[in-house]
This record gives structure tokens, C-alpha cells and sequence, in this order.
């Protein structure tokens, strides 16, 4: 994985094996050449990313790709050869919940579920580049991130609680 | 891209122009993807994958502002130099784009690649009268934007060739600009009509103008009734006005579906008019 080489990948009877990180750790996936990033993360195991829309809209699978939030049904798999990935399973578990994960729990901003994966991935690295943003940087941050069960105030007002517990670690520190 | 045998990871220009030579292969470069990702042809053989060539720089130089095609949305709205050009109006035409996700994947090379009536930054572009770089395996070229539309290039960016640079003219820095996204939302991909206004303004009076109209046809183009009726004129109401009048006449040159025809030129005009006041 040199990010810095050309390098170059055939299919082997119709399949890539890219090689990426995921969630920290190496990872070898096969992929169809038609397939997408979500496709591959779900039929590897990776199940937290979710299958919205598939059309860059809703942001439900959203996940990190090479140090941002990306739309991962928008990434063809292949793509993704070399690639430093991050997804929901790598932010926290349930018995080890991530604060901002804690947050949305605390704030009452999931409902149905199928839009937090993709919220929990953007608050984190909103949060991670601007510790207490504004609530019109909120707004911006997760403005791909549609959800169809509230009205969006309660995830907002997550991310403020998470930027406040995770200042205040910080601060602990 | 059920054909896809190959997919090539060049880490610098030469190797990934060398990868598009390779017509046998039917190739296909990928840039951000948000455009073209959803849409890779069945005969694509191998796709060349961009993300790794080191073009994605934004500086400002004695020549221009110089902005690297792979430069991604997010990047071009949050740079000092970009805030700092033609009154930060790239900036808010790439805010205006899509969702931040979006703008954390798609770049300005592709969005300019091909004509796409709601692409933002081609009918920015121009009103800016950019000039973009254009590499092949043997050979570059620097173009004026509109070469890319209108048959110059002779060659699909993408296919057999990159954009590698879009360049802002060092005259553009100072322009009176503003970016018009007429939707139904803030963050709505469509535009009922897209409007980059760009004027010089020199001791109270308009010395030029440019004006370049998105969303009404796949291929942008500038208003030049409308720019020609504001030079020499003072901003304000009345030179709104008539400017205004004038790019009626330019909409009337363009294939506009004549049930909305109406809509969009008044639209169009109170957007000028507006523009054209707030240069006083």
C-alpha cells in the first residue's frame, strides 16, 4: 500500500483483491469490478455502513475514506485498493461506546437507527477539526446526512453535547 | 464496467497519461467519482484512478490563480487564496454545491470535464474567463474554458486526456463577483438557473463585465448582451435594468423549454438586477 508508486490491479476471473485498512487494521477484500465501497464493506461482515439511497443523497453510508467523510456507494470498490477506511464498528462498541455515540444516545436522536452510522461518522470528525462548533457548522457538516424520522434537532443537539464531553476529556487529560 | 479487467493507481501524471494511451484497453480516468462513479461505461476496460497524482495545489502566482483539477470542493471553498480571489466567489459556488459529502469527493477537474447543466463551476468559469491545462501522453495544452464545449480540445478529457490545471487570470482578482444557484433548496443539486455575474469597477463606473449562465443548457455560456449593456455604465437600479433587458435577449438564444421560459428570465433578471445594485 505506497501511496506514493504507480501501481496496477487485474481482475482474476472476474475479481480484484484490493488490499486496504480498515478500521486501523490490514484488510483483503474481493471485489466485482461493478461493485461499490458499501457493496464490499457489507458482504465482508461490515454491515454498520448502511444502503440508503445508493445515489450519493442520503449519507447513510457514509464512512472515512483516506481522512474524510465519504459517501462509500459512491467509491467503485476497486478503488479503494490502498485506501485507509474507518467505519461505525471502528468508532465504538456498545460495551465501549465513543462519546459522541454516547451523545446521540443522551440527546434522544435515534429513532429508526438507519441514519446514525452515517451522522456518528460525520459529528466525530466535524468534532475532530472543530471542537465546539457552531450550530451553523453543524448544520453544514451533516447537511448530507438526511434523516427521515426527526427533525434534525436532536442530533444537533447531540453534537453539542458531544463536543462538550469531549472538551471536557480533553481538558482532563 | 462488468468489462473492467485492469485498474491503475498512477502516482504521477506521466504514468497515468501513460495509462490512458493504452486505447486497447478502453481506459477511463476517475477523478472524485460523485459525476462519473454511477456512470462508467460497459466498455470500460481498465480505469485509471486519479487519487494519488499530486494535483490537487491551490496557489496564487504574478500570472493567476493557479488550482489544481483535482482539487476537491471543500478544499477550493476553505483556501485563504481562493478566499482571497474575486471576492471569495469560488468559495461560495463550491459551497453551493451538493451536500458536504459531496464536496469532501468531487473535484473541480471533474466537474468541468464534461458539460453538466447544474455543474457549478462551468459557468463560474467562464464569467471569470479562466483558462484550463490539458495534458496527453506527449503533449499539453492551455485552453480558454469554453475550448473544452466547444470542439477546440478535439480530445475528452478523461478518455485520451486530463485537465490538470484550471487557471484564473491574474486580472480576475480584483472583479466584483457574484455566484447565483436559483434552487429549490440550499443544498438541491438542481438549479432552475445559475447565474455568475463578474464585473470590473473602476471610480464608480462598470469598465466590463462577463456573465456566464448555468442550468438552462448542458453546455454554459456567457450573456454578452447583458455584460455589453453594463460596460461603461454606472451600478444601480437603471443600469440593472437595462442590463437586465439585455440578457432577455440572450436567454431568447437559448433552448429553453418555452413552458418555463418566462419563469427563468424573470428570475434571471432580478438576480442581475440585484447584482448590478449591489456594486454601488
Amino acid at each position: 500500500m505506497k501511496k506514493n508508486k504507480t501501481e496496477s490491479l487485474a481482475a482474476e476471473k472476474g475479481l480484484f483483491v484490493i488490499s486496504l485498512t480498515l478500521n486501523g487494521r490490514p484488510a483483503e477484500f474481493r471485489v466485482k469490478p461493478g461493485d461499490f465501497l458499501l457493496d464490499a464493506l457489507r458482504a465482508h461482515g461490515w454491515k454498520g455502513t448502511k444502503k440508503g439511497c445508493d445515489t450519493g443523497d442520503c449519507g447513510s453510508c457514509a464512512v472515512m475514506f483516506n481522512g474524510k467523510p465519504r459517501l462509500a456507494c459512491m467509491i467503485p470498490a476497486v478503488t479503494a485498493h490502498g485506501a485507509v477506511v474507518g467505519t461505525i464498528e471502528g468508532v465504538g462498541t456498545v460495551d465501549k461506546p465513543h462519546p459522541v455515540q454516547e451523545a446521540f444516545v443522551e440527546a434522544g436522536a435515534v429513532q429508526c437507527g438507519f441514519c446514525i452510522p452515517g451522522m456518528v461518522i460525520t459529528s466525530k470528525h466535524l468534532l475532530e477539526n472543530v471542537p465546539d462548533p457552531s450550530e451553523a457548522q453543524i448544520k453544514k457538516a451533516l447537511d448530507g446526512n438526511l434523516c427521515r424520522c426527526t427533525g434534525y434537532v436532536k442530533q444537533i443537539e447531540a453534537v453539542k453535547i458531544a463536543s462538550k464531553k469531549l472538551r471536557t476529556k480533553r481538558a482532563a487529560k | 464496467m462488468n468489462d473492467l479487467k485492469k485498474c491503475v493507481f498512477p502516482a504521477d501524471l506521466n504514468s497515468a497519461l501513460a495509462a490512458l494511451s493504452d486505447r486497447k484497453s478502453s481506459p477511463f480516468a476517475l477523478a472524485g467519482g460523485t459525476l462519473s462513479g454511477k456512470n462508467i461505461g460497459p466498455e470500460t476496460g481498465s480505469l485509471v484512478d486519479l487519487k494519488r497524482l499530486p494535483l490537487s495545489a491551490i496557489k496564487a502566482t504574478a500570472s493567476g490563480l493557479s488550482i489544481g483539477a483535482l482539487a476537491t470542493f471543500d478544499e477550493i471553498e476553505n483556501s485563504k487564496a481562493v478566499k482571497s480571489w474575486a471576492g471569495g466567489v469560488l468559495c461560495a459556488a463550491a459551497a453551493k454545491c451538493s451536500s458536504q459529502l459531496v464536496r469532501n469527493m468531487a473535484t473541480i477537474g471533474g466537474n468541468i470535464a464534461r458539460p453538466n447543466a447544474f455543474n457549478v463551476f462551468p459557468p463560474l468559469l467562464l464569467a471569470l474567463d479562466a483558462k484550463v491545462k490539458v495534458a496527453w501522453k506527449g503533449g499539453s495544452r492551455t485552453l480558454p474554458l469554453a475550448g473544452l464545449y466547444d470542439g477546440t480540445l478535439k480530445r475528452t478529457p478523461g478518455r485520451d486526456c486530463l485537465i490538470t490545471e484550471v487557471i484564473l487570470p491574474a486580472s480576475s482578482k480584483g472583479l466584483k463577483c457574484a455566484f447565483e444557484k436559483f434552487a429549490r433548496t440550499e443544498s438541491s443539486w438542481e438549479s432552475y438557473i445559475t447565474l455568475a455575474m463578474c464585473a470590473e469597477v473602476k471610480k464608480g463606473v462598470i469598465k466590463s463585465a462577463r456573465i456566464g449562465i448555468g442550468a438552462l443548457s448542458a453546455v454554459p455560456a456567457l450573456a454578452p448582451k447583458a455584460a455589453a449593456a453594463l460596460a461603461g455604465g454606472s451600478p444601480g437600479e437603471a443600469a440593472g435594468k437595462t442590463a437586465a433587458a439585455a440578457l432577455a435577449g440572450d436567454l431568447a438564444g437559448m433552448r429553453i423549454s418555452p413552458k418555463s421560459m418566462e419563469f427563468k428570465k424573470e428570475v434571471a433578471a432580478a438576480l442581475l438586477r440585484r447584482f448590478v445594485a449591489s456594486l454601488a
